[in-house]
């Protein structure tokens, strides 16, 4: 295309001057204002996935349009391969695919979905941004080092979105709209340098700028295809033509304006949703499908740096809801974890009906402990060490239900049947244990035979040292006045005997020692 | 039976909250025991001497007028008068702690103990883990005035608190004396006992956990059936009868054998003191 002198090209020669007022300005560079790096992330299925994680068999269609009229507009693979396509009438689609599921498309559902997105995206960076319908723009420069680097934190990017069963395309850019259109080409495009940003935005078609299809219609009418082509005319006639707000999407994608974006904040607390295709009771595909909503929850935990600790899993079914309760020891935001809780849970819950939806509570969030980190080596392990234990007691709790699992706690006590409590697991004793008694303590004393005047336990017992009298205790009920010994069995073990102080004086074995 | 043991420690009524029996009852008590004398040692008060003397008056035991005292930074002791002049330098110290606080509390300190105390003897009353400074203290304070009071409860760590003890006399050349840090002169006193304690701590009793005693009575080895464990009350809590009167008692045995002589008796011979009973106090 000639280039008219009076024209006024998107790149100046280095001389350019100021135009006049009242013509679209040139931005000036925004130099001064600290380099960013933007991630898109593209949920381009989102329509689709928002209704189930493909199993890979069940062929699902989203339809819409009006009624009567309704269309697919996106399918999956299953779908796919017995011959549905986008566009296609619905009632074509049902013929080719009897067994079709059908689903309209439901855009309140997709936000919903792009916000729990965007609450598990914040785990990577403070600054998220909604780009409905289905994309979210991500500040990542000051995440880099902390991901390290740009190939890695894209990895987890994509490794965190397969385990939640979502399909996603990803680009970076030095500016959030050159970031959003490269995304669109599907190219996962990664440009980090800006004076190689025009250079890559110009081999883009216009249909990635999501301008209306009026205007890029309009636009390839005129034999202009991409956005190099839009860059090469003159911005006074651009802007008269196409709209002001065109030549500005073009400025903001170079960088030349500043394009503020709004900042998402995360609520603290989560709710997610999650539809089966197909009913079923089989444990192992719940939790698979658990997982997305795990997942999910994970980034938000992680970005507020909190943790969950009585989670509720729902198992909508056709006459209501099974909640299953978790509560655990210590708040977590580990989603494994929390699977494998599940997974135990279900293994030992039966669920009464089969399952057609998903649902998650965080319930209220918690600050995460501290992790204690030693000087040395052993204090970092100790650490863990006492992680792993509160992590098998969660494991117990959810094998064997809430209240079969506890802790033990001493008290200030001199009868020793009375000197100890169960507590929950992982309370510390503020009270000292009496030095000198076994840990193994009978239930109930046992009452044990005399012979020759010497108690009898499968033999005579030797009595070591002397005794200790235990005499307290009026108030409750259990008024005891014993004296006891340490004796030894004839095997050689020893074990804890008293003596009533009140006729008839009987013995009894109490505990054995270790 | 022959008058042997002495009790040197015994709290009355007039140690608020934590005696449970009245002077009368313990000096009656004690001497229907064959005690040779009781010395009545309220907690930093010798108001209970009173009724106490007029119960020993009529009856053949002694009595002596002594202390318990715990200064400020913890250490416990008991000081015993040995005539008038040490009766008058006890109340003179006891005036002296309770003038410098509110009333119902006191306060000394270690400086209090080191001068005009010398017609006093001194009973060093170890605390849960034996404190050796608290011993250098007093030997300084009380030189050939001092004992180490050796008071075992059948606890299950009496043995190692004698050894522990007994290590100690003999690095400092400290003798030791069997007492029993008597709170009531009969087991049924126990739950008064328990009771005082727990509005003491402001607790109840269920949760007074072991700041209550864990027995009423210790005496004579212990062994149901033997006479003594039934006559003698004795303990934490009563009156009992360690040393001589004790032969058989395991922990008795080794105190005998570890102690200058027949316990606390060493304690009058060495100072040639007298009960006070037999010459000022009638």
């Amino acid at each position: 295309m000639p280039r008219s002198p009076a024209s006024l090209p998107l790149f100046p020669a280095s001389s350019g001057k100021r135009e006049k007022p009242g013509r679209p300005e040139l931005p000036r560079p925004a130099a001064s204002r600290r380099r960013q790096l933007w991630l898109c992330l593209d949920f381009y299925r989102l329509p689709l996935e928002v209704f189930a994680i493909d199993d890979g068999r069940t062929p699902l269609g989203v339809v819409e349009g009006e009624k009567g009229g309704l269309r697919i507009s996106q399918c999956n693979e299953a779908a796919a391969r017995e011959g549905l396509h986008p566009g296609l009438p619905l009632n074509a689609a049902l013929a080719l695919s009897p067994s079709l599921a059908v689903r309209e498309r439901n855009p309140e559902r997709e936000a919903n979905a792009l916000e729990r997105l965007a609450a598990w995206a914040c785990q990577f960076t403070d600054l998220v941004s909604l780009e409905p319908p289905h994309r979210l723009l991500l500040e990542i420069r000051g995440s880099l080092r902390l991901f390290g680097g740009l190939a890695s934190l894209c990895r987890q990017v994509h490794g965190d979105v397969e385990a939640m069963g979502y399909t996603l395309s990803l680009a970076v850019a030095p500016t959030p709209r050159a970031a959003a259109w490269l995304c669109s080409a599907r190219q996962d495009a990664m440009v980090t340098d800006p004076a190689l940003l025009s250079g890559r935005l110009a081999e883009l078609p216009l249909a990635c700028t999501g301008w209306t299809a009026d205007i890029v219609e309009r636009l390839n009418a005129m034999g202009v295809l991409t956005v190099g082509d839009c860059l090469r005319l003159p911005r006074e006639g651009f802007a008269r033509r196409l709209g002001y707000a065109r030549l500005k999407d073009l400025d903001t994608a170079l960088g030349r304006r500043i394009e503020s974006r709004r900042r998402f904040s995360v609520s603290p607390v989560y709710h997610g949703e999650l539809e089966l295709l197909a009913e079923t009771l089989d444990r192992e595909r719940l939790c698979r499908a658990m997982e997305r909503l795990l997942e999910e929850l994970q980034g938000l935990l992680r970005s507020l740096q909190k943790g969950v600790q009585r989670p509720v899993f729902g198992f909508v079914h056709e006459d209501g809801v099974q909640e299953l309760a978790l509560g655990l020891a210590e708040p977590t935001a580990d989603a494994d974890f929390l699977t494998d809780l599940l997974a135990e849970r279900l293994e030992h819950c039966r669920l009464e009906k089969p399952v057609t939806d998903l649902r998650l509570d965080s319930g209220p969030l918690a600050d995460l402990p501290g992790t204690p980190l030693g000087l040395l080596l052993d204090g970092k392990s100790a650490g863990r060490d006492a992680e792993a234990g509160r992590r098998l007691v969660d494991r117990l709790r959810a094998r064997l239900g809430r209240e079969a699992v506890s802790g033990l706690c001493l008290l200030a006590e001199h009868r020793p049947e009375a000197a100890w409590r169960l507590v929950e697991p992982g309370t510390i004793s503020l009270e000292e244990g009496d030095s000198g008694r076994p840990f193994w303590i009978l239930e109930k004393p046992r009452e044990l035979t005399c012979r020759d005047g010497r108690p009898w336990l499968e033999g005579p017992l030797e009595i070591e040292g002397g005794c200790e009298r235990i005499e307290t205790g009026w108030w409750d009920g259990l008024d005891v006045a014993r004296d006891y010994y340490v004796a030894r069995d004839p095997g050689g073990a020893r074990v804890w005997l008293y003596r009533e102080r009140r006729p008839p004086a009987r013995w009894f074995l109490h505990g054995i020692f270790g | 039976m022959s008058r042997g043991y002495a009790e040197l420690h015994c709290l009355s009524n007039f140690t608020f909250l934590r005696g449970a029996s009245h002077p009368e009852e313990l000096v009656e008590q004690a001497d229907e025991l064959g005690y040779r004398a009781l010395a009545i040692t309220d907690e930093c008060s010798v108001a209970g001497v009173v009724r106490a003397w007029q119960a020993a008056r009529e009856r053949s035991i002694d009595l002596i007028v002594g202390s318990e005292i715990r200064l400020a930074d913890g250490m416990r002791c008991v000081l015993l008068a040995t005539d008038r002049e040490g009766y008058g330098q006890l109340c003179a110290l006891v005036a002296r702690g309770r003038r410098r606080v509110e009333k119902g509390a006191y306060r000394l300190d270690s400086e209090d103990l080191g001068t005009g105390l010398d017609r006093c003897l001194a009973l060093w009353l170890p605390g849960a883990v034996p404190r050796e400074e608290e011993l250098g203290l007093l030997r300084r304070c009380f030189p050939d005035r001092l004992w180490i009071a050796v008071e075992l409860f059948a606890a299950a760590d009496d043995r190692r608190r004698l050894g522990c003890l007994e290590a100690l006399g003999r690095r400092h050349g400290v003798p030791r004396v069997a007492c029993g840090d008597v709170h009531m002169h009969r087991r049924g006193r126990r739950a008064l006992q328990d009771t005082l304690t727990a509005i003491r701590l402001g607790v109840p009793v269920g949760q007074a956990g072991r700041a209550l005693y864990h027995l009423s009575a210790v005496a004579a080895g212990g062994l149901p059936g033997d006479r003594r464990t039934l006559s003698l009350r004795s303990g934490r809590a009563a009156l009992r009868v360690p040393g001589g009167a004790g032969a058989g008692r395991p922990y008795a045995r080794q105190l005998a054998a570890g102690t200058d002589g027949a316990g606390h008796q060493a304690a009058v011979r060495t100072t040639g003191y007298a009960p006070p009973s037999s010459t000022s106090w009638r």
